[in-house]
């Protein structure tokens, strides 16, 4: 079976056609500048096994026509999916695990585009285009909110009134989840434990977002994420945990207007408001010797991830394990070590060397003596995603290396 | 010194009369609706005549006076001067309840009893001391009108007394700065790491609403979800700071008005999970705690509910990670008031601050209260 996954950014549209069972990648690209036209050509970057990479250009008004031209260029390799996987990033309390996408589920996907009024549209209207033009492939989404589903009611709820919480959705639910659950599978895979028995704390460190994940015997039970992206860590843009009274000062200041708070909370504010220049981290620690406000900003940005660790080593209990994954987490050495250093009372211990020495991944960076391994990993949600798909296509859930099937709990909510 | 003790509360003015010596208040009590139907100046005096009716014998010869919010203005506890005065005028704008009452007790304290000294004890001084890291928040200032927000912590004075205790509960054992976590179990619940005599990490923020939800506050949410019913109820700030501080917490989860200590200490079926969201909450804090120390040596509850503390301590010493001594207790409850410690520590700040002239002051002052007869 091929299952060809989409990633649909708001004005991209990223696909990856995968073969099952072998997991070969037979085919992937970007589609970037959908939408209204803009100062450069829309194009595809496009590439096929063991080809080199195209650039195709092509008008691509919507991420329907995107996907017309992704179409033509896989047939034109003489590439066809048997299925298509979406990377859906909010499935509130109604998906919890990965769901066909026909009509009815459709609209009921629909009904929660108030949770994520930036991402789940763009997907949807792609749901609608696939099911236009390949009305005979199966569609299955997969939610960035479902490997959550299994947070404790004590930790998914917010201390308001209750009748608000249920009037409209407001409890945590945390994102990232495709990542969180490939990584959190991969190093139970590597550390040959079963994941049914598996504690880690996942920390998803991307170049934009980025969240902290609590995994006690292989399911989520906290995720520094709530009911949006906008909660817990300091990310580039986003100012993770604030207190609510700024925010109702900003409000006041912006005389209620919702979207110019959310603009500054969104936009303006995580690394790139600290720093008052860049939101990528990387910039920011280049000039962490010499610059008062960038060593600020770093220092900040990994205390965060530290306390944040440090909570979630205490409610997983004897971890086995700490991953870090993602651009930042993956890539810059200086915010492991951080992060990690001197937290010997959880039994972590990095070594220095390995971990500025990181070559390949995934590897381990932790002193041999360390009780818990720190692991660092690729991440790879496209393949997460086309397994969940072709696994639900199979009409079975996920395998894990332990053998046993995920459960989720019932939401109350 | 026999020392006259106040606290202003939202709507009331508690005094607790300390003679000299004494560990206990001689008289206590609470002037309700200051600010509606009591002027300040009348609940001083009211206050000046119960503890002189009570067959007090002791002349007030120095007054201890709270301060819930004065940002970072002050490191320490100090004596109000002319000068200390202006410094706390220029903070009214950033809590303008609070501080034109805190100006106005004092201007009657000095008018009802003049030449006594007013030492001034500030919740937020301790968490001046706070690295940059911890009470930076990650906004644009530009947009927060202003650099002075930041997170400053709120009990500051039940954690700097607490630590105090515990660690001469440590005695010499230790070779290096003690490792704390401290609890303070009040209405607002706060947990602080201190390292030594140093604050490194505090759950509240720029207001007592950040960190764990209290009686009736909510403690971290995501700011999605006031925008989310800014949007969808139609909401002001207003409206929504009202839901914030009176209407969530203890009281949303539980559905009726309950305290911390009820929560805690509950078995009712009805509390269950308001009980599981404030242990979970103060579990992750402590957590914190530990990674912004690299472990601890002792935690210690404090506030009017720190007996409270006899039932968490246990609970979070099986969950924190062993400090290599599991058998024994390693927590600990600082009951004391906070008025006892603001007894306590009145003649160090008298000391700490002397002010020329005050004995002559003193000796020429016209006396509201009786003079103690031999």
């Amino acid at each position: 079976m091929n299952v060809l996954v989409f990633n649909c950014g708001s004005s991209s549209l990223k696909y990856r056609l995968i073969a099952f069972p072998s997991e070969a990648e037979m085919a992937a690209g970007e589609a970037q500048r959908v939408g209204p036209a803009t100062a450069e050509p829309a194009r595809i970057y496009h590439r096929t096994a063991g080809c080199e990479q195209q650039v195709h250009y092509a008008d691509m008004p919507n991420h329907g026509a995107a996907f017309k031209e992704v179409m033509q260029l896989l047939k034109a390799a003489g590439l066809e999916p048997d299925a298509l996987g979406h990377r859906t990033v909010h499935g509130g309390a109604l998906f919890t695990q990965p769901a066909r996408m026909d009509q009815e589920a459709i609209k009921r996907l629909e009904g929660l585009n108030d949770l994520a009024p930036l991402h789940n549209p763009p997907t949807l209207n792609l749901m609608h285009s696939c099911t236009q033009q390949y009305p005979e492939l199966p569609q299955v989404a997969v939610f960035d909110t479902a490997f959550h589903a299994t947070i404790p009611d004590y930790a998914y709820t917010y201390a308001i009134p209750e009748k608000l919480r249920s009037r409209h959705g407001l409890r945590k639910y945390g994102f990232h989840g495709t990542s969180h659950q490939f990584v959190v599978e991969e190093a139970a895979r590597m550390m040959e434990r079963p994941l049914a028995g598996f504690s880690t704390v996942s920390c998803h460190l991307g170049s934009g977002g980025a969240s902290l994940c609590a995994v006690k015997n292989g399911r989520s039970v906290d995720n520094t994420m709530g009911y949006s992206p906008l909660q817990g860590l300091i990310m580039s843009t986003r100012c993770g945990d604030i207190d609510p009274a700024l925010t109702l000062s900003l409000l006041t200041s912006m005389h209620g207007k919702e979207e110019a708070v959310e603009q500054v909370l969104n936009r303006q504010s995580g690394v790139l408001g600290l720093s008052g220049g860049s939101g990528d981290i990387r910039d920011i620690l280049a000039d962490a010797e010499t610059d008062e406000s960038a060593r600020d900003t770093t220092s900040a940005y990994t205390w965060r991830i530290r306390k944040y660790l440090g909570a979630y080593l205490a409610v997983v209990g004897q971890a086995d394990a700490v991953i870090f994954t993602d651009t930042v987490g993956e890539q810059v050495a200086a915010v492991r070590e951080m992060v990690c250093r001197g937290l010997g009372c959880f039994g972590l211990k990095i070594d220095p060397e390995k971990n500025r020495a990181v070559s390949a991944l995934p590897c381990d960076v932790a002193a041999t003596d360390s009780r818990v391994r720190i692991l660092v990993i690729q991440t790879n949600e496209e393949l997460a995603i086309a397994r969940q798909v072709y696994q639900t296509l199979l009409q079975k859930r996920p395998d894990t290396n332990a053998g046993k099937e995920f459960h989720h709990e019932p939401l109350s909510t | 010194m026999n020392r006259l003790v106040l606290n202003l509360e939202p709507n009331a003015l508690a005094y607790g009369f300390f003679p000299t010596g004494k560990q206990a208040p001689m008289q206590q009590g609470c002037i309700e609706d200051i600010r509606t139907d009591v002027t300040i100046s009348d609940a001083l005096k009211q206050i000046l005549s119960q503890i002189e009716s009570g067959d007090c014998p002791f002349p007030v010869e120095s007054v201890a006076l709270h301060v819930a919010a004065s940002g970072d203005l002050f490191r320490s506890h100090t004596v109000a001067t002319p000068s200390i005065i202006e410094k706390l005028k220029s903070y009214v704008p950033f809590a303008p309840m609070h501080m034109p009452v805190v100006l106005e007790l004092i201007e009657c304290c000095s008018l009802c009893l003049p030449g006594r000294p007013v030492a001034l004890f500030f919740e937020t001084a301790f968490f001046t001391k706070l690295p940059a890291r911890e009470y930076l928040y990650a906004i644009n200032p530009d947009a927060l009108a202003g650099a002075g927000i930041r997170r400053y912590g709120y009990h500051g004075l039940f954690h700097e007394a607490a630590t105090r205790a515990a660690r001469a509960s440590l005695g010499e054992k230790l070779n290096r700065p003690a490792k704390i976590v401290s609890v303070c179990l009040e209405p607002h619940p706060e947990v602080a790491a201190i390292c030594g005599t140093e604050p490194v990490m505090i759950s509240g923020g720029a207001t007592p609403l950040e960190g764990l939800p209290g009686q009736t506050s909510c403690g971290e949410i995501d700011s999605g979800v006031l925008l989310t019913l800014s949007r969808k109820e139609q909401w002001g700030p207003e409206q929504l700071n009202q839901l914030l501080t009176q209407q969530s917490g203890m009281v949303a989860l539980a559905g009726r008005p309950v305290t911390i200590e009820e929560v805690l200490l509950s078995k009712e079926a009805d509390l269950l999970l308001a009980k599981q969201v404030l242990e979970y909450r103060i579990l992750l804090r402590a957590g914190m705690a530990l990674a912004a120390m690299d472990g601890f040596d002792q935690i210690v509850f404090s506030g009017r509910y720190a007996a409270t503390g006899k039932v968490l301590g246990p609970w979070l010493q099986e969950r924190l990670p062993s400090t290599g001594k599991s058998n024994q207790p390693v927590w600990k409850c600082y009951e004391n008031s906070l008025m006892r410690i603001m007894a306590e520590q009145l003649d160090f700040v008298l000391q700490m601050n002397p002010t020329p002239g005050r004995a002559k002051a003193r000796a020429a002052r016209p006396c509201l209260i009786k003079e103690p007869t031999q």
